[in-house]
């Protein structure tokens, strides 16, 4: 099978695949308990009259629908290049620097905007002298719960320092037609090799009509704002390196302070046990990457190795080797 | 009906002389008069047609207008949308960067962002100046271990392993071998990240050790070394802590393959060099081969082209014989003087080219004149053919010119004022070259 990313699996990516398991179980356990309420943003009733505002913190941790989940799913794995280029500490500060920023962006325009359409509203009326203003809702009233502003921050980022490692076109004319005349752009279509993300994100853009457009676009905003370096604070914070690695890691954390509990209790133990446990880390970093070798090895070596005839495969098998 | 369209337009023309007729009272050369709204006739056709222009200006700016100006404003608003879903710009501006820029400049510019964070007492390695593909060509055919460097400044470590190895001076000390290079790239260049691929990177910034290996297995015929090939010896990513002491994790990771890859590498680069020397010799001797083909050929072709012109003298011998001097009307008169002392007069048509005196000097000095030769030539044979005389002949007198200047001319005797109607020549031996 073609690798899809270039890392294999979630090798030094732990962040993506807190995320993905993270994104996974609530979205799973919201399907079980039936609170996908919970998630949804909406200013008319539930902002307006409810008061609801922790609904802001909430509405993007969780999608409620199942293709937004697959789509989310497949761009957060494609993301895993930018865990890579950022650095894990810093992808995870970045995304929640992004997801705080699309929040409250998210939040500000969907009120302010559909204030400012009801004014507009109620401005033309009352020049025009006519009676009959109502407070109606528009297309800003609500918005598809899910980290669709997050993504699209990061799809700008990912379009802005992921290089394009080659291009290739479709003629969409006939190529032996008037081979002398240049072929016009338009009939021609230009795809890079970053044209699978192009095209799920566009799918993502437009799966819930406007109710994910507009997120969308708030967060491309917000994505290029960042890029181009005018987002304040967002080059330089970085999450302290404890909260980074309790969402990296949450039951090691809960193991140690357990442990810790325990020898408290215990009374004495050897200074070895206490240094190994500080190792583990390190060493089973030399393990992955020794595993990785093994790893490439052997695809070169099934690559290099000529095709056999399922009849020779057989009969290898019985052979001996020489080595 | 026909009747009453005509009658209408009939009118038409009968107001429109009438118009004219009106404007003919005034002054000639005066502007014609506008014609005034009639009060009687408030809805004649041309304050319809005002009214209707006017009512459709106003319609025009309230509805077409805005209508085109939203559209516009939709179109642009949704292109530069598509542009910034799609990175056409970006795209754009890469496809250009790649075209105008070559690898030395990004490598010039890698370096410089290198130099920015370069503390003052520190000093950079010498990067290799060039694409992976130029380094990577080196460490192949030259081979020599190469350094990968990967980084960028938006990573979170990028500066880690700068700081703690690459301009660390045990590090330093290891690049002055000239067996070894190092190559760095940003990660926005298509190029590092494609290496960053191909080479299985998780983490950066990256710091690998490739170099040609080689390994042995063993076969019937006794152990078989395979063909070299470049392999990742040994990596570091990802941020360093800053407890670690750098001058361990050099000596570690990198001394030790170094010096554990060392000697099969020199082996590699020894056989490298031969085959390298073994192609130049073998060139050599090709060129060495074709050189002496050359010899042989020319020396055939200078044969041939002898025999050629003993046969044009032979040729040339009857003409000489059967030359009248009494017969010649117009005719110069020359005398050679022999490099052994003899001197020879002899008249010559002042019509015929110089090549005459030079074929008769080398009949002369052939001694063909006492001999007889059976003709068996004919003109055609010598269509195009330049005879070539090893002697010169000059005039004593000064200025001293050289008759073989007018030889390729094939110039008239008559035309040489040296030695028409009559004049002296001496012959002067060319030193055969080739001899």
């Amino acid at each position: 099978m073609p690798q899809i990313t270039p890392i294999k699996g979630f090798i030094n990516t732990p962040v993506t695949k807190k995320v993905v398991i993270f994104s996974t179980i609530i979205t799973i356990l919201v399907s079980i308990f039936q609170i996908k309420y919970l998630f949804t943003l909406s200013i008319d009733p539930l902002i307006l009259e409810y008061n609801q505002f922790w609904r802001i913190l909430t509405f993007q941790l969780s999608v409620i629908n199942e293709s937004d989940y697959l789509l989310t799913m497949i761009l957060w794995f494609h993301f895993k290049n930018l865990e890579r280029f950022y650095g894990s500490q810093k992808y995870l500060s970045l995304i929640l620097i992004l997801s705080i920023y699309n929040g409250v962006v998210t939040f500000l325009i969907m009120s302010l905007g559909q204030l400012l359409i009801n004014f507009i509203d109620y401005f033309i009326l009352t020049t025009f002298k006519l009676n009959g203003y109502t407070y109606f809702t528009t297309i800003l009233n609500s918005i598809v719960p899910g980290p669709i502003g997050i993504l699209s921050s990061l799809y700008i980022c990912f379009g802005t320092y992921i290089p394009i490692s080659y291009q290739f076109k479709i003629l969409l004319s006939n190529p032996f037609k008037n081979n002398q005349e240049n072929h016009s752009n338009s009939k021609e279509l230009l795809l890079t090799d970053h044209f699978q993300i192009h095209i799920l994100y566009t799918l993502l853009l437009f799966n819930n009509g406007f109710k994910s457009f507009v997120p969308s676009l708030i967060g491309l905003f917000i994505g290029k704002l960042y890029t181009s370096e005018l987002l304040p604070g967002s080059k330089s914070w970085l999450l302290p390196t404890t909260l980074f690695k309790i969402f990296i890691n949450p039951f090691k954390i809960l193991n140690n302070i357990i442990n810790l509990i325990r020898r408290r209790f215990n009374g004495y133990q050897s200074i070895n046990q206490i240094i190994d446990d500080e190792d583990q880390n390190e060493e089973s970093n030399e393990r992955e990457e020794i595993v990785d070798d093994m790893r490439n090895n052997e695809s070169e070596i099934r690559a290099e190795t000529p095709v056999r005839p399922l009849a020779s495969q057989f009969l290898d098998t019985f052979r001996t080797r020489g080595d | 009906m026909s009747n009453f369209i005509s009658s209408l337009f009939a009118s038409s023309y009968q107001s429109l002389s009438n118009n004219s007729q009106s404007s003919s009272q005034s002054i000639p050369g005066s502007f014609q008069e506008e014609p005034e709204a009639n009060e009687r006739n408030h809805f004649n056709s041309q304050s319809i047609n005002g009214y209707l222009g006017k009512a459709f200006d106003i319609v025009e700016m309230i509805i077409f207008k805005p209508i085109i100006f939203i559209i516009y404003l939709f179109v642009r608003i949704t292109a530069k949308l598509v542009n910034t879903i799609y990175f056409r710009d970006h795209f754009k501006r890469a496809i250009a960067n790649n075209s105008s820029n070559d690898p030395i400049d990004k490598a010039n510019r890698f370096i410089r962002v290198l130099e920015d964070d370069l503390p003052s007492n520190a000093t950079l390695p010498d990067f290799y100046l060039g694409s992976y593909t130029q380094a990577l060509y080196m460490a192949t055919h030259k081979a020599k271990f190469l350094f990968v460097y990967l980084s960028n400044p938006e990573n979170e470590s990028s500066t880690s392993i700068f700081n703690k190895i690459i301009i660390s001076p045990k590090f330093n000390s290891i690049l002055k071998d000239p067996n070894v290079i190092i190559w760095g790239g940003d990660l926005t260049n298509p190029e590092s990240y494609q290496l960053a691929n191909s080479l299985n990177v998780t983490k950066f910034p990256f710091l690998g050790l490739l170099a040609l290996t080689r390994s042995t297995t063993m076969s019937p015929d006794g152990p078989v070394k395979t063909s070299p090939k470049i392999s990742l010896l040994v990596k570091i990513q990802g941020g360093i802590k800053d407890d670690v002491d750098s001058d361990a994790l050099i000596e570690n990771k990198f001394v030790k393959k170094m010096s554990k890859y060392g000697p099969e590498l020199q082996l590699i680069r020894n056989e490298l060099w031969e085959s390298f020397f073994n192609q130049v010799m073998l060139k050599q001797q090709d060129l060495n081969y074709q050189k002496s083909l050359e010899q042989d050929r020319l020396k055939k072709k200078q044969k041939e082209a002898e025999k050629l012109m003993k046969e044009y003298l032979i040729y040339k011998l009857d003409y000489f014989k059967n030359l009248n001097p009494e017969n010649i009307e117009d005719k110069a008169r020359i005398g050679i003087k022999l490099p052994n002392g003899e001197r020879i007069t002899q008249l010559f048509p002042a019509s015929s080219p110089v090549d005459d005196i030079f074929t008769y000097v080398q009949l002369y000095t052939n001694g063909y004149f006492d001999k007889t030769f059976e003709n068996i030539s004919n003109a055609e044979r010598f269509e195009g053919f330049e005879p070539f005389f090893k002697f010169k002949l000059m005039s004593p007198l000064p200025p001293k010119v050289t008759l073989n200047d007018h030889l390729p001319n094939h110039t008239i005797i008559k035309d040489l004022n040296f030695i028409y109607p009559n004049g002296l020549l001496i012959i002067e031996n060319i030193e055969d070259s080739s001899a």
